[in-house]
């Protein structure tokens, strides 16, 4: 199956902030602004769907970027591993804000996109992948039976190095997601309640054992559920074209791997998506998606007992979002979805809340969010944007999206002057 | 969760009896014990999570804005080149930004918020263009974090400050003092008192240095008494700080020195300098030094006391012009030192008369550059004209460098008058280039607003004919569009680079 991208028309709606938010670091970011004067480059020049130019290098070949506007894909000759990388993310910001340094020309053909990929295609598992997840999970078991005979005691005394090894032994079995749990397991052990955490952890993953043990009796839609735990891919059960809010974005490391989290609202359907992106400079495959936009398009929903995780399949236009849109505002409604969501599927680590008219308040070192009612939900302590929530919550309260784990909400973008603001680019936060 | 799966989870269920285990935890002998614990453990991990409400309702500290809002909100444009600068992108242009803001009653956006008032909590010279522009919620964020409380009183109360005062880290003091010698000097003037004698000498320093602003005849008696401190950067910067106060005693008694020791007679100065000086002129900055060449120290005791003697004295005891007193000056055998005497008495009395005729008179050397800030447009036009009239490029160009206000219509025009000519002589040698990048640097920070196109035009046409400039132009026009974006974000007009 192909993703298609048609961009009905050029439309550019992003502001320098979204552009900046693609950046891997706040010191890339800055770094690609300084290249992000026109002289600089040469041969600047647009089409109706790229920005392409030629970065000159001092005794070198120059480097040759290309962004494709739609999507905000990019290629370029430079070395480096980031995608986008800093001349990509340099050629936005000067598209953003100095439109006028490129000339109207054609695409070069050595410059086109080869856009011959394909998603994965979802397919019903065989029972030699089944087999060979069965191993690594038996192999897993064992280990957490011996600990648990040995005693907890014990295990709290492992280095990081021995919960490091049995995480790569995990992913050697390619359940990647299990592996990465299971190596924030020795960060427990730092913890006032370790034992009642380690153990309710070993819990979860027991379950999720047990649960492969008996995996050929359950539904599909719990079998789905089970293999996205371990972090594979089950088949598409629904594909829903709506008008997709995109909420926030979050970096994760999964093992060598730098992955994206997007949360997806729709406007219509009202559900909430969870795309799973590569940040890969090889592969062309991913969109990048700004916090802030709206986009329409399709996506194709994995298979699930509530059905979260989804890959984008289509995408036709893209606008800039003029209003957040309903939410909770009420804490308790909102942890009772979460608990509606998890009674279906106990595996899915983290959870979307959108919220509304809340306010952020510090008691001594801690801070929560607050809703009208005065219940609370914990911040994370070292939150970089806790002081501009505060400022945001003096008149009104606030519009936010953030992703809740259990036991902290973790704030990825806020409702301010008129747009969703990415979290990630507040400045000056950290004091 | 059941207190018994720790303990056993805990012991290690190799220490435990099957047996009397399976009625205890409900299981069969022949499961797996530790399958079982861990699936309980599991269930019981869900349980908790799904029956999770928010913490019970906590009241926190309430802070009470005061007031309503008088100022406009800030546009989403200028939001955007406020967190450009933020981000280091032409942060040179925030003091700018932020006197338009004050100007068209604009108020900070909630998100720079944190950033602004830390930046300004150790850039405290921030603070006077940061204050008018906070807010009802910057005021309010700020009475919540101990660093920011500067930017939360509306005015200063003497408990709150002297509790501060005496307790606060030393950037925090430096902020309050700075604050204080702005806004209520007296006040400033007791809290420095109320703590001096017993400060170490790193404090002293920077104490006596936060004096320059609005210096005034009320910290003399103060000042008097650090002519005697026993650190030394004290004492020289007090005798520095007294010699901008003509009225002062250090004034007088330098003037009574002077009348001993300089004469003038038939357009010619006489010196009588004695060999040994008197121990009693180092206090009050003639400073005793041990060099062997007599005439070297002669003229570095002129320069001492020409500096803190009232530029007024001269023109009143010897029925002078200050032109005639320069001109008799700059015949002298020891004409550095006067001319370096009077240049510092010019700087430190803000004396613009003597200032104009002596940078015009020394074509801007380190002597005389700093006196260029001392003229007011209509005296800096006048040397502009006059160093552009004898061909002077480099002084003309080190000129505009020095003058940080904003261009007039009449300076702008007169710079872009001699752009071309300048640029081309300037062009040629490498030594003289980097005069002319930070020209046009300086160009495109301070040209008013309604001669951006001019100055565009003027730029293109330069790079046209040398294409030596492009880089240093390019670098300039950078500046001008973005302030062209800053300009247009306030009219909410949209901004198209007008390359």
């Amino acid at each position: 199956m192909k993703q298609i991208y048609n961009v009905s028309h050029t439309y550019f709606p992003y502001t320098t902030e979204q552009i900046l938010s693609l950046a891997d670091s706040e010191h890339f970011g800055r770094s690609s602004r300084n290249l992000a004067v026109a002289f600089r480059w040469q041969h600047l020049a647009r089409s109706a769907d790229f920005i392409w130019g030629a970065f000159p290098q001092k005794d070198k070949a120059f480097f040759t970027v290309v962004v494709q506007l739609g999507n905000l894909r990019s290629r370029c000759s430079c070395t480096n591993q980031a995608y986008p990388c800093q001349h990509a993310l340099a050629l936005l910001l000067l598209f953003t804000e100095n439109r006028n340094a490129f000339s109207e020309a054609e695409l070069p053909k050595e410059l086109e996109f080869k856009q011959t990929f394909s998603l994965a295609v979802s397919r019903n598992m065989s029972t030699e992948e089944l087999d060979d997840i069965r191993a690594g999970l038996s192999t897993f078991e064992t280990w957490l039976h011996d600990m648990l005979r040995s005693g907890l005691e014990s295990a709290r005394a492992y280095p990081l190095l021995h919960w490091q090894q049995l995480s790569d032994r995990l992913f050697d079995a390619r359940l990647g997601l299990l592996a990465e749990d299971v190596r924030r397991w020795g960060q427990a052990a730092n913890k006032d309640d370790w034992p009642e955490l380690l153990l309710e952890k070993m819990g979860l993953a027991q379950l999720l054992i047990e649960g492969f043990k008996r995996f050929e009796s359950l539904t599909k839609e719990v079998q789905a559920d089970l293999l996205l735990a371990v972090g594979r891919w089950p088949e598409f059960a629904d594909f829903i074209e709506d008008s997709w809010f995109v909420l926030g974005r979050q970096k994760v490391q999964v093992g060598t791997r730098k992955l994206e989290r997007v949360w997806l609202r729709g406007r219509e359907s009202k559900r909430f998506a969870l795309l799973e992106q590569q940040l890969s400079k090889s592969g062309l495959r991913d969109t990048q998606l700004l916090t802030g936009t709206v986009f329409l398009g399709k996506l194709a929903f994995y298979e699930g007992s509530y059905q979260m995780p989804a890959r984008l399949v289509e995408l036709k236009e893209m606008s800039a979002a003029t209003d957040f849109g309903v939410a909770p505002a009420s804490l308790k409604e909102a942890l009772a979805s979460v608990a509606e969501l998890r009674s279906r599927n106990p595996w899915q680590r983290v959870h979307p809340l959108m919220l509304h008219g809340v306010r952020v308040i510090q008691r001594e070192d801690d801070w929560f969010i607050q809703d009208a009612e005065g219940f609370v939900l914990p911040l994370p302590k070292k939150l970089a944007s806790r002081w501009h929530l505060r400022a945001l919550s003096f008149e009104a309260g606030l519009s936010l999206f953030a992703e809740w784990k259990g036991e902290q909400l973790y704030p990825l973008s806020v409702w301010a002057q008129g747009r969703l603001f990415d979290l990630k680019l507040a400045k000056g936060g950290v004091l | 969760m059941k207190p018994e799966l720790k303990k056993f989870a805990l012991l290690g269920t190799q220490h435990l009896d099957k047996t009397e285990l399976s009625s205890v935890l409900e299981f069969g002998v022949e499961d797996s014990l530790e399958a079982h614990i861990l699936q309980q453990a599991g269930t019981q991990a869900l349980y908790k999570e799904l029956g999770q409400l928010p913490k019970q309702q906590m009241t926190a500290r309430v802070f009470s804005p005061s007031g309503n809002e008088s100022l406009n909100p800030c546009p989403l444009a200028l939001s955007a080149c406020l967190s450009a600068m933020l981000d280091g992108r032409h942060t040179e242009l925030l003091s700018e930004t932020l006197r338009l803001m004050r100007e068209k009653e604009v108020c900070l956006p909630e998100l720079t918020l944190p950033h602004l008032l830390d930046r300004a909590s150790k850039i405290y010279a921030l603070r006077p263009a940061l204050l008018p522009v906070m807010g009802q919620a910057g005021r309010w964020l700020a009475a919540q974090h101990s660093s920011w409380r500067y930017a939360a009183e509306a005015e200063f109360s003497w408990a709150h400050l002297q509790d501060q005062w005496r307790s606060a880290i030393v950037t925090t003091r430096q902020g309050i003092l700075f604050q204080a010698r702005l806004q209520n000097p007296e006040m400033a003037l007791s809290l420095v008192d109320s703590t001096w004698k017993s400060e170490m000498p790193a404090a002293g320093t920077w104490i006596i240095r936060q004096f320059e602003l609005n210096l005034s005849m009320a910290d003399e008696p103060f000042l008097e008494r650090a002519l005697d401190d026993r650190n030394v950067t004290v004492r020289r910067k007090a005798a520095d700080l007294l010699s901008r106060l003509p009225d002062s005693r250090l004034a007088l008694r330098m003037t009574e020195v002077a009348k001993e020791l300089i004469f003038f007679d038939e357009d010619r100065f006489n010196l009588k300098f004695p060999e040994t000086p008197e121990p009693s002129w180092a206090r009050d900055g003639m400073m005793l030094r041990n060099w062997s060449n007599p005439q070297k120290v002669q003229a570095a005791q002129l320069t001492d006391l020409l500096s803190s003697v009232p530029l007024a004295y001269w023109e009143e005891q010897f029925q002078a012009s200050p032109q005639e007193l320069i001109n008799s000056a700059l015949n002298h055998q020891a004409a550095e030192a006067f001319v370096r005497g009077f240049s510092l008495a010019a700087e430190r009395q803000q004396n613009e008369a003597w200032a104009s005729l002596l940078v015009k008179e020394d074509k801007l050397t380190t002597k005389t550059i700093k006196l260029v800030m001392v003229l007011g447009e209509d005296a800096f036009c006048d040397l502009a004209t006059h160093l552009a009239e004898l061909d002077e490029t480099q002084a003309f160009i080190k000129a505009f460098s020095r003058w940080s206000h904003t261009w007039t219509k009449t300076i702008t025009e007169l710079w872009l008058e001699r752009l071309e000519p300048h640029a081309t002589v300037l062009s040629r040698d490498s030594k003289t280039v980097y005069l002319l990048k930070s020209g046009f640097k300086q160009a495109a920070r301070l040209v008013p607003q309604s001669h951006f196109k001019d100055l565009l035009l003027a730029f293109q046409k330069l790079k046209a004919s040398n294409e030596s400039l492009n880089a240093p132009i390019e670098e300039a026009l950078n500046i001008l569009y973005f302030r062209e974006r800053l300009y247009a974000a306030f009219t909410g007009s949209s901004f198209e680079a007008n390359v």
